[in-house]
């Protein structure tokens, strides 16, 4: 199989003021169709910032980011909208839900961006909020609003699921029902998937496991046999 | 504190453009409020010393013909009050080709003058003249003035140029609501002067030929006599000889007969010593009348009075008595003193709603910044508290910042308004006025009090904005916030309509219906915004209507004056003409306000004179049309009786049409109704239309060349005058539209910043998603579209109310204003307002563009 993600010696500097901050310095990797990649690594390793990057939310300083043979790194503030608004569904560590719609219109409204979105109502069904699709934000728990968030960044039937440390604010019974539903995603919608975290266990999950160190790849690690959340040892 | 002191320095800095916002706001506030009420002080406190030291008549009071003696004698009579004689006179003539009037006036204590230039000691061939008329007719000191009256030409130096606090508003008669300026000159010179041109004042003219005639036909009878006794005499003497003739021979018979005769020379001679006595008492008689007329050329008219009102109001009433009162006018109905009145009632109606409108929005935008702010600083604060700092040196901390902002904003611009404010809105109304220059000067007392209500109202919004913060605990506050529980809005529950909704209809909805006390906050600026709109452009417009109602329909090119009255059958006119119509103006007066009344011709069609719907009204020999500003002042509607006198005499009529002129009041009536009145009607005044229908000055040339035609007005002259007052306006105007605009577009502004900063995350969010900047910007454009139209439902009533107060303050007796409001002006002031909008909309673009979408969405909530 292909890889639909090929990152080609990406660097990321932030300048503040007469200092350079080196994020990234020189990432190569590759992700494949419907892989499901954990990018591990300690805080401040580079590993939000390689993510901004895929999900075109920020531009790279050096270096080429391929997606589906098209160098990302390319592109202008418009094909970088599109890009997002078509092949991105991203879930934040704060879920990030407009409190202003419910569970269900926030789902609506970023699905009616795209073309071939999934069914609203459908994929509420399916991360188990049918009930709560009339609740607001502030009426519901953050393992709920995660999967809002979860539910919103699918619906919309993007190309790559790019989660940053969704279990992060979630305590461990949440944080696993969470990671259960992103593998089913995984399995049975065949999204392709990139997650952040920095607990080791998760990556027992995934087919990949990216190190990141220091804003460089430290090694990449295939798994034989991907994990169920089941049959990981949390503790 | 040190740290505070510096926290709230960072934090101007890293709120920069919220704070310019606020300081531009309450500069604004500042500078109007110090401005408007300088403005009013200078001008009241300049005024009183300007009457002061010209000694202000209290009063003015018209009597018959009284000479020097007599007025001693009122003088003595009136031990309570000053009384001064001064003799005047008022003749017609022409400067530089257009007609002027001169008044004559002898120099008094009383209304005093104040000396711009030269000397106020002149000779019996100087004068000193008023300043405006020097100045509108390019005249300078020692230039000559020639004046022609019954065929005697008067020439005259120019030696001193003085402003008069009696003149500062010159209208000739009272009736003319625009002042004149360069056709009507105040000249005073010595006493000689005017009794020289008093001996062809009307009065004299006809008391003498009155006189002449009668001494006249008493010389005629009384040679008569004398030619009958010298006839007599004749007689005798013829007999006489006969006698002695025929009796030579017979001295003794002729002694006797002649003797016979003596009785007959006796009676005779009786007769003539009779008739020597009664010539020499009629040339006394005689030479005691003329003595008498020639007393009217220094008898004075009219006698200034300085004094309280009820003592003036004894001796008026004393005079009556005597049989010797015509008239009189107190000051407070004296044109110099109401006009100058007029200036300052639409200042102070400014005076008391601008700075207050711009310092409460000034408040509401920092309440809700601050609130914003410290919404955003809960954390901090409870770590602050949690750190042992006292809940005064907390605010303290947050009132730095509003202070800063104060200070910087009204310090300075409160000085600005001082300086530039007076001399804006004299340059704007004094230019109807003659007056010399005004002082101005900067009041330190406003200056201070408006950065006192800066501080205040800063202070005020911040500690509201802080109030609910500091009562909760400190563990409260470092918590996250309780959730706001968002509900469903009111608009909902009519699912026909909600589900038609798009989400961002939903979104905008719910963002506007949930923050309720912001949207009712933001609206009061949007509200005043739309206010002043609606209030200048039909200030405008009410000064439209007058300008128009009154000049610009006038067809005729030229108003000419001929040298006598004369019919329009014996004008020799050395120009092509197409219409001539003669036309009579007569000073009246009713309900003690004086007015004219216009004699026009029947089916006239140069004046055209317009009804309220803008049709010309047809001039039939039974027409009345009175003016709106009649109409309004006097409350007269169709069929109502016009009750007026002139000279004395009263008339009544009955009202046929009213004509859309605001700014005068006069009465326009037919040649033939005037002549059925018993007015006079022969006229010297006539309006001509050329075929070209346009004014050239080679005409006007060829006019004046006519030795018949003594001046030539264009209707332009007439436009200028109008278009004085137009261009008072539109400055006024100029200033309550930008207002407008500054309003709107800090508080569209501010709001929406603060709504952007406020909503970073969410819009950030929406970007992530896919949503385009273009997109995104429409979500909060349309937020603010909606808040502009939710203001405009506020601003309509408001504007309403705002413009019809300030056109009832604004308008006098002298000039109406109607203060009218009509579809286009509500359609125009929305339109500016949601072009403000727009404008606003424009300006946030950047800010919406340059949300970092990393950096946003990485913060905690
Ligand atoms: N906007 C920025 N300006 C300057 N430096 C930045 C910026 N964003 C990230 N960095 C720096 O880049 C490096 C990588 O940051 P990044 O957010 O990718 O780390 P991370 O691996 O996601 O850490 P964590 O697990 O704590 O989220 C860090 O050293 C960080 O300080
Ligand atoms: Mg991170």
């Amino acid at each position: 199989m292909n890889s639909i993600i090929e990152f080609k010696g990406v660097k990321k500097h932030y300048k503040i003021g007469e200092v350079t901050i080196e994020a990234l310095k020189g990432v190569d990797f590759t992700i494949k169709k419907g892989e499901f990649v954990v990018i591990l690594g300690a805080s401040g390793a580079g590993k939000s910032t390689i993510l901004n990057l895929l999900g075109g939310m920020d531009t790279a300083t050096y270096g080429d980011i391929m997606v589906q043979g098209e160098n990302i790194t390319k592109y202008k503030d418009k094909k970088l909208t599109q890009y997002r608004r078509e092949k991105i569904g991203f879930v934040f560590q704060f879920y990030n839900l407009i409190s202003n719609l419910t569970a269900l219109e926030n789902v609506e409204f970023a699905s009616a961006v795209s073309k071939n979105a999934f069914s609203p109502k459908d994929i509420l069904a399916k991360v188990g909020l049918t009930d709560r699709a009339n609740n607001f934000p502030t009426q519901l728990s953050g393992g709920e609003q995660q999967r809002v968030a979860i539910a919103r960044a699918v619906a919309k039937n993007p190309l790559l699921l790019l989660c940053d440390e969704p279990t992060g604010a979630l305590d461990d019974v949440s944080g696993q029902s969470i990671l259960n539903l992103l593998d089913e995603l995984n399995r049975d919608l065949h999204k392709t998937i990139v997650l952040i975290t920095h607990n080791a266990q998760i990556a027992q999950m995934a087919n990949k496991v990216i190190h990141v160190r220091n804003g460089l790849v430290d090694e990449i690690l295939i798994n034989e046999t991907r994990k169920q959340v089941s049959e990981i040892d949390w503790k | 504190m040190k740290h505070l002191f510096l926290r709230s320095l960072r934090e101007v800095k890293s709120t920069l453009g919220q704070f310019i916002s606020i300081i531009l706001i309450i500069a604004i506030g500042s500078a109007i409020f110090s401005g408007l009420f300088s403005t009013v002080t200078l001008i009241e406190s300049w005024l009183n010393d300007y009457y002061t030291s010209t000694n202000f008549a209290d009063a003015w009071v018209y009597v018959k013909p009284a000479d020097v003696d007599q007025i001693k004698i009122y003088q003595n009579d009136n031990p309570e009050i000053t009384i001064e004689g001064r003799a005047s006179f008022q003749l017609e003539s022409v400067l530089k080709g257009e007609s002027v009037t001169y008044r004559f006036y002898t120099k008094t204590d009383i209304n005093g003058l104040m000396l711009m230039q030269g000397t106020t000691n002149v000779k019996d061939n100087e004068i000193l003249i008023d300043a405006s008329f020097a100045e509108t007719n390019l005249l300078e000191l020692n230039d000559e003035i020639s004046i022609l009256v019954d065929d005697e030409v008067y020439t005259y130096i120019i030696k001193g140029i003085f402003h008069s606090s009696e003149f500062a508003y010159k209208s000739k008669d009272f009736s003319e609501s625009i002042s004149n300026k360069k056709g009507f000159g105040i000249i005073y010179a010595t006493p000689e002067v005017l009794s020289e041109l008093n001996h062809h004042s009307d009065l004299y003219k006809d008391a003498l030929s009155e006189a002449t005639i009668k001494f006249d036909e008493a010389q005629v009878k009384l040679d008569d006599a004398h030619q009958v006794l010298i006839d007599q005499q004749a007689d005798l003497d013829l007999q006489k000889a006969q006698i002695i003739s025929a009796y030579s021979a017979n001295l003794l018979m002729m002694q006797q007969i002649l003797a016979t005769l003596v009785p007959y020379q006796k009676l005779l001679d009786d007769a003539k010593a009779d008739y020597e006595l009664a010539l020499s008492d009629f040339q006394i008689e005689k030479a005691n009348a003329l003595s008498d007329i020639e007393n009217l050329t220094t008898d004075v008219f009219e006698l200034l009075i300085k004094g309280k009102t009820p003592q003036i109001e004894a001796f008026v009433i004393s005079l009556e008595t005597q049989d010797q009162y015509v008239n009189h006018r107190l000051r407070k109905d004296h044109p110099a003193f109401t006009m100058l009145d007029n200036v300052l009632s639409p200042i102070k109606v400014m005076t008391t709603i601008f700075p207050i409108l711009f310092f409460l929005v000034a408040s509401i935008i920092i309440l809700i910044s601050m609130s914003k702010t410290i919404e955003n600083e809960r954390t901090q604060i409870a770590i602050f508290k949690a750190l042992g700092f006292k809940k005064s040196t907390i605010r303290l901390s947050y009132l730095f910042y509003g202070w800063w902002a104060a200070i910087i904003g009204s310090i300075p611009f409160a000085l600005l308004g001082n300086y530039m404010i007076p001399r804006i809105l004299m340059a704007i109304f004094t230019t109807r006025y003659s007056m010399p220059p005004v002082p101005f000067k900067i009041y330190w007392s406003y200056n201070l009090i408006a950065l006192g209500l800066s501080l205040f109202f800063s202070s005020i919004a911040i500690l509201l904005a802080l109030r609910s913060i500091l009562k909760e605990i400190p563990a409260q506050g470092m918590r996250p916030k309780a959730p706001k529980s968002t509900q469903r809005s009111s608009l909902e529950r009519w699912p026909w309509f909600w589900t038609k909704l798009s989400y961002t209809q939903k979104l905008i909805t719910r963002n506007i219906l949930m923050g309720k006390v912001k949207i009712l906050l933001s609206s009061i600026g949007i509200v005043g915004s739309i206010a002043l709109l609606i209030t200048g452009l039909s200030l405008r417009n009410s000064a439209s209507q007058m300008i128009n109602g009154s000049i610009n329909t006038y067809k005729f090119q030229y108003a000419i004056k001929t040298s006598e009255n004369m019919e329009i059958s014996d004008l020799q006119l050395p120009i092509d003409t197409e219409i001539i119509e003669r036309t009579k103006i007569f000073a009246g007066e009713s309900e003690d306000l004086s007015l004219i009344v216009q004699v026009i011709e029947t089916d006239e069609q140069l004046l055209a004179i317009k009804d309220h719907s803008g049709k010309v009204i047809e001039m039939k020999d039974d027409t009345v049309i009175i003016t709106k500003a009649m109409a309004i002042v006097f409350d007269l509607k169709v069929n109502d009786r016009v009750d007026f006198f002139i000279d004395d005499v009263p008339y009544s009529l009955i009202i046929t049409n009213i004509s859309n002129q605001y700014l005068n009041k006069s009465i326009s009536i037919s040649f033939t109704q005037a002549d059925s009145l018993g007015l006079e009607i022969s006229t010297d005044k006539f309006y001509i239309s050329t075929p070209s229908q346009e004014i050239k000055q080679a005409e006007v040339d060829t006019l004046l060349e006519e030795p018949s035609i003594l001046a030539v007005d264009t209707k332009i002259k007439y436009q200028d005058t109008a278009n004085e007052v137009m261009k008072m306006l539109n400055s006024i105007i100029m200033v309550i539209v930008l207002s407008a605009l500054l309003l709107s577009i800090t508080v569209i502004y501010n709001l929406a910043s603060i709504n952007i900063f406020d909503r970073q995350r969410e819009l950030a969010t929406l970007r992530v998603l896919g949503y385009t900047v273009r997109e995104v910007e429409n979500l909060v454009y349309a937020e603010n579209y909606l808040l502009t139209f939710l203001g405009a439902i506020g601003g309509l009533p408001a504007g309403i109310y705002l413009s019809q107060t300030i056109a009832r303050l604004v308008s006098s007796k002298e000039f109406i204003m109607s203060g009218e409001i009509s579809p286009l002006i509500i359609a125009l002031s929305l339109f500016a307002g949601f072009f403000f909008t727009f404008m606003t909309n424009r300006i946030l673009r950047r800010k919406i563009v340059m949300i970092k979408l990393v950096e946003s969405l990485k913060a905690v909530e």
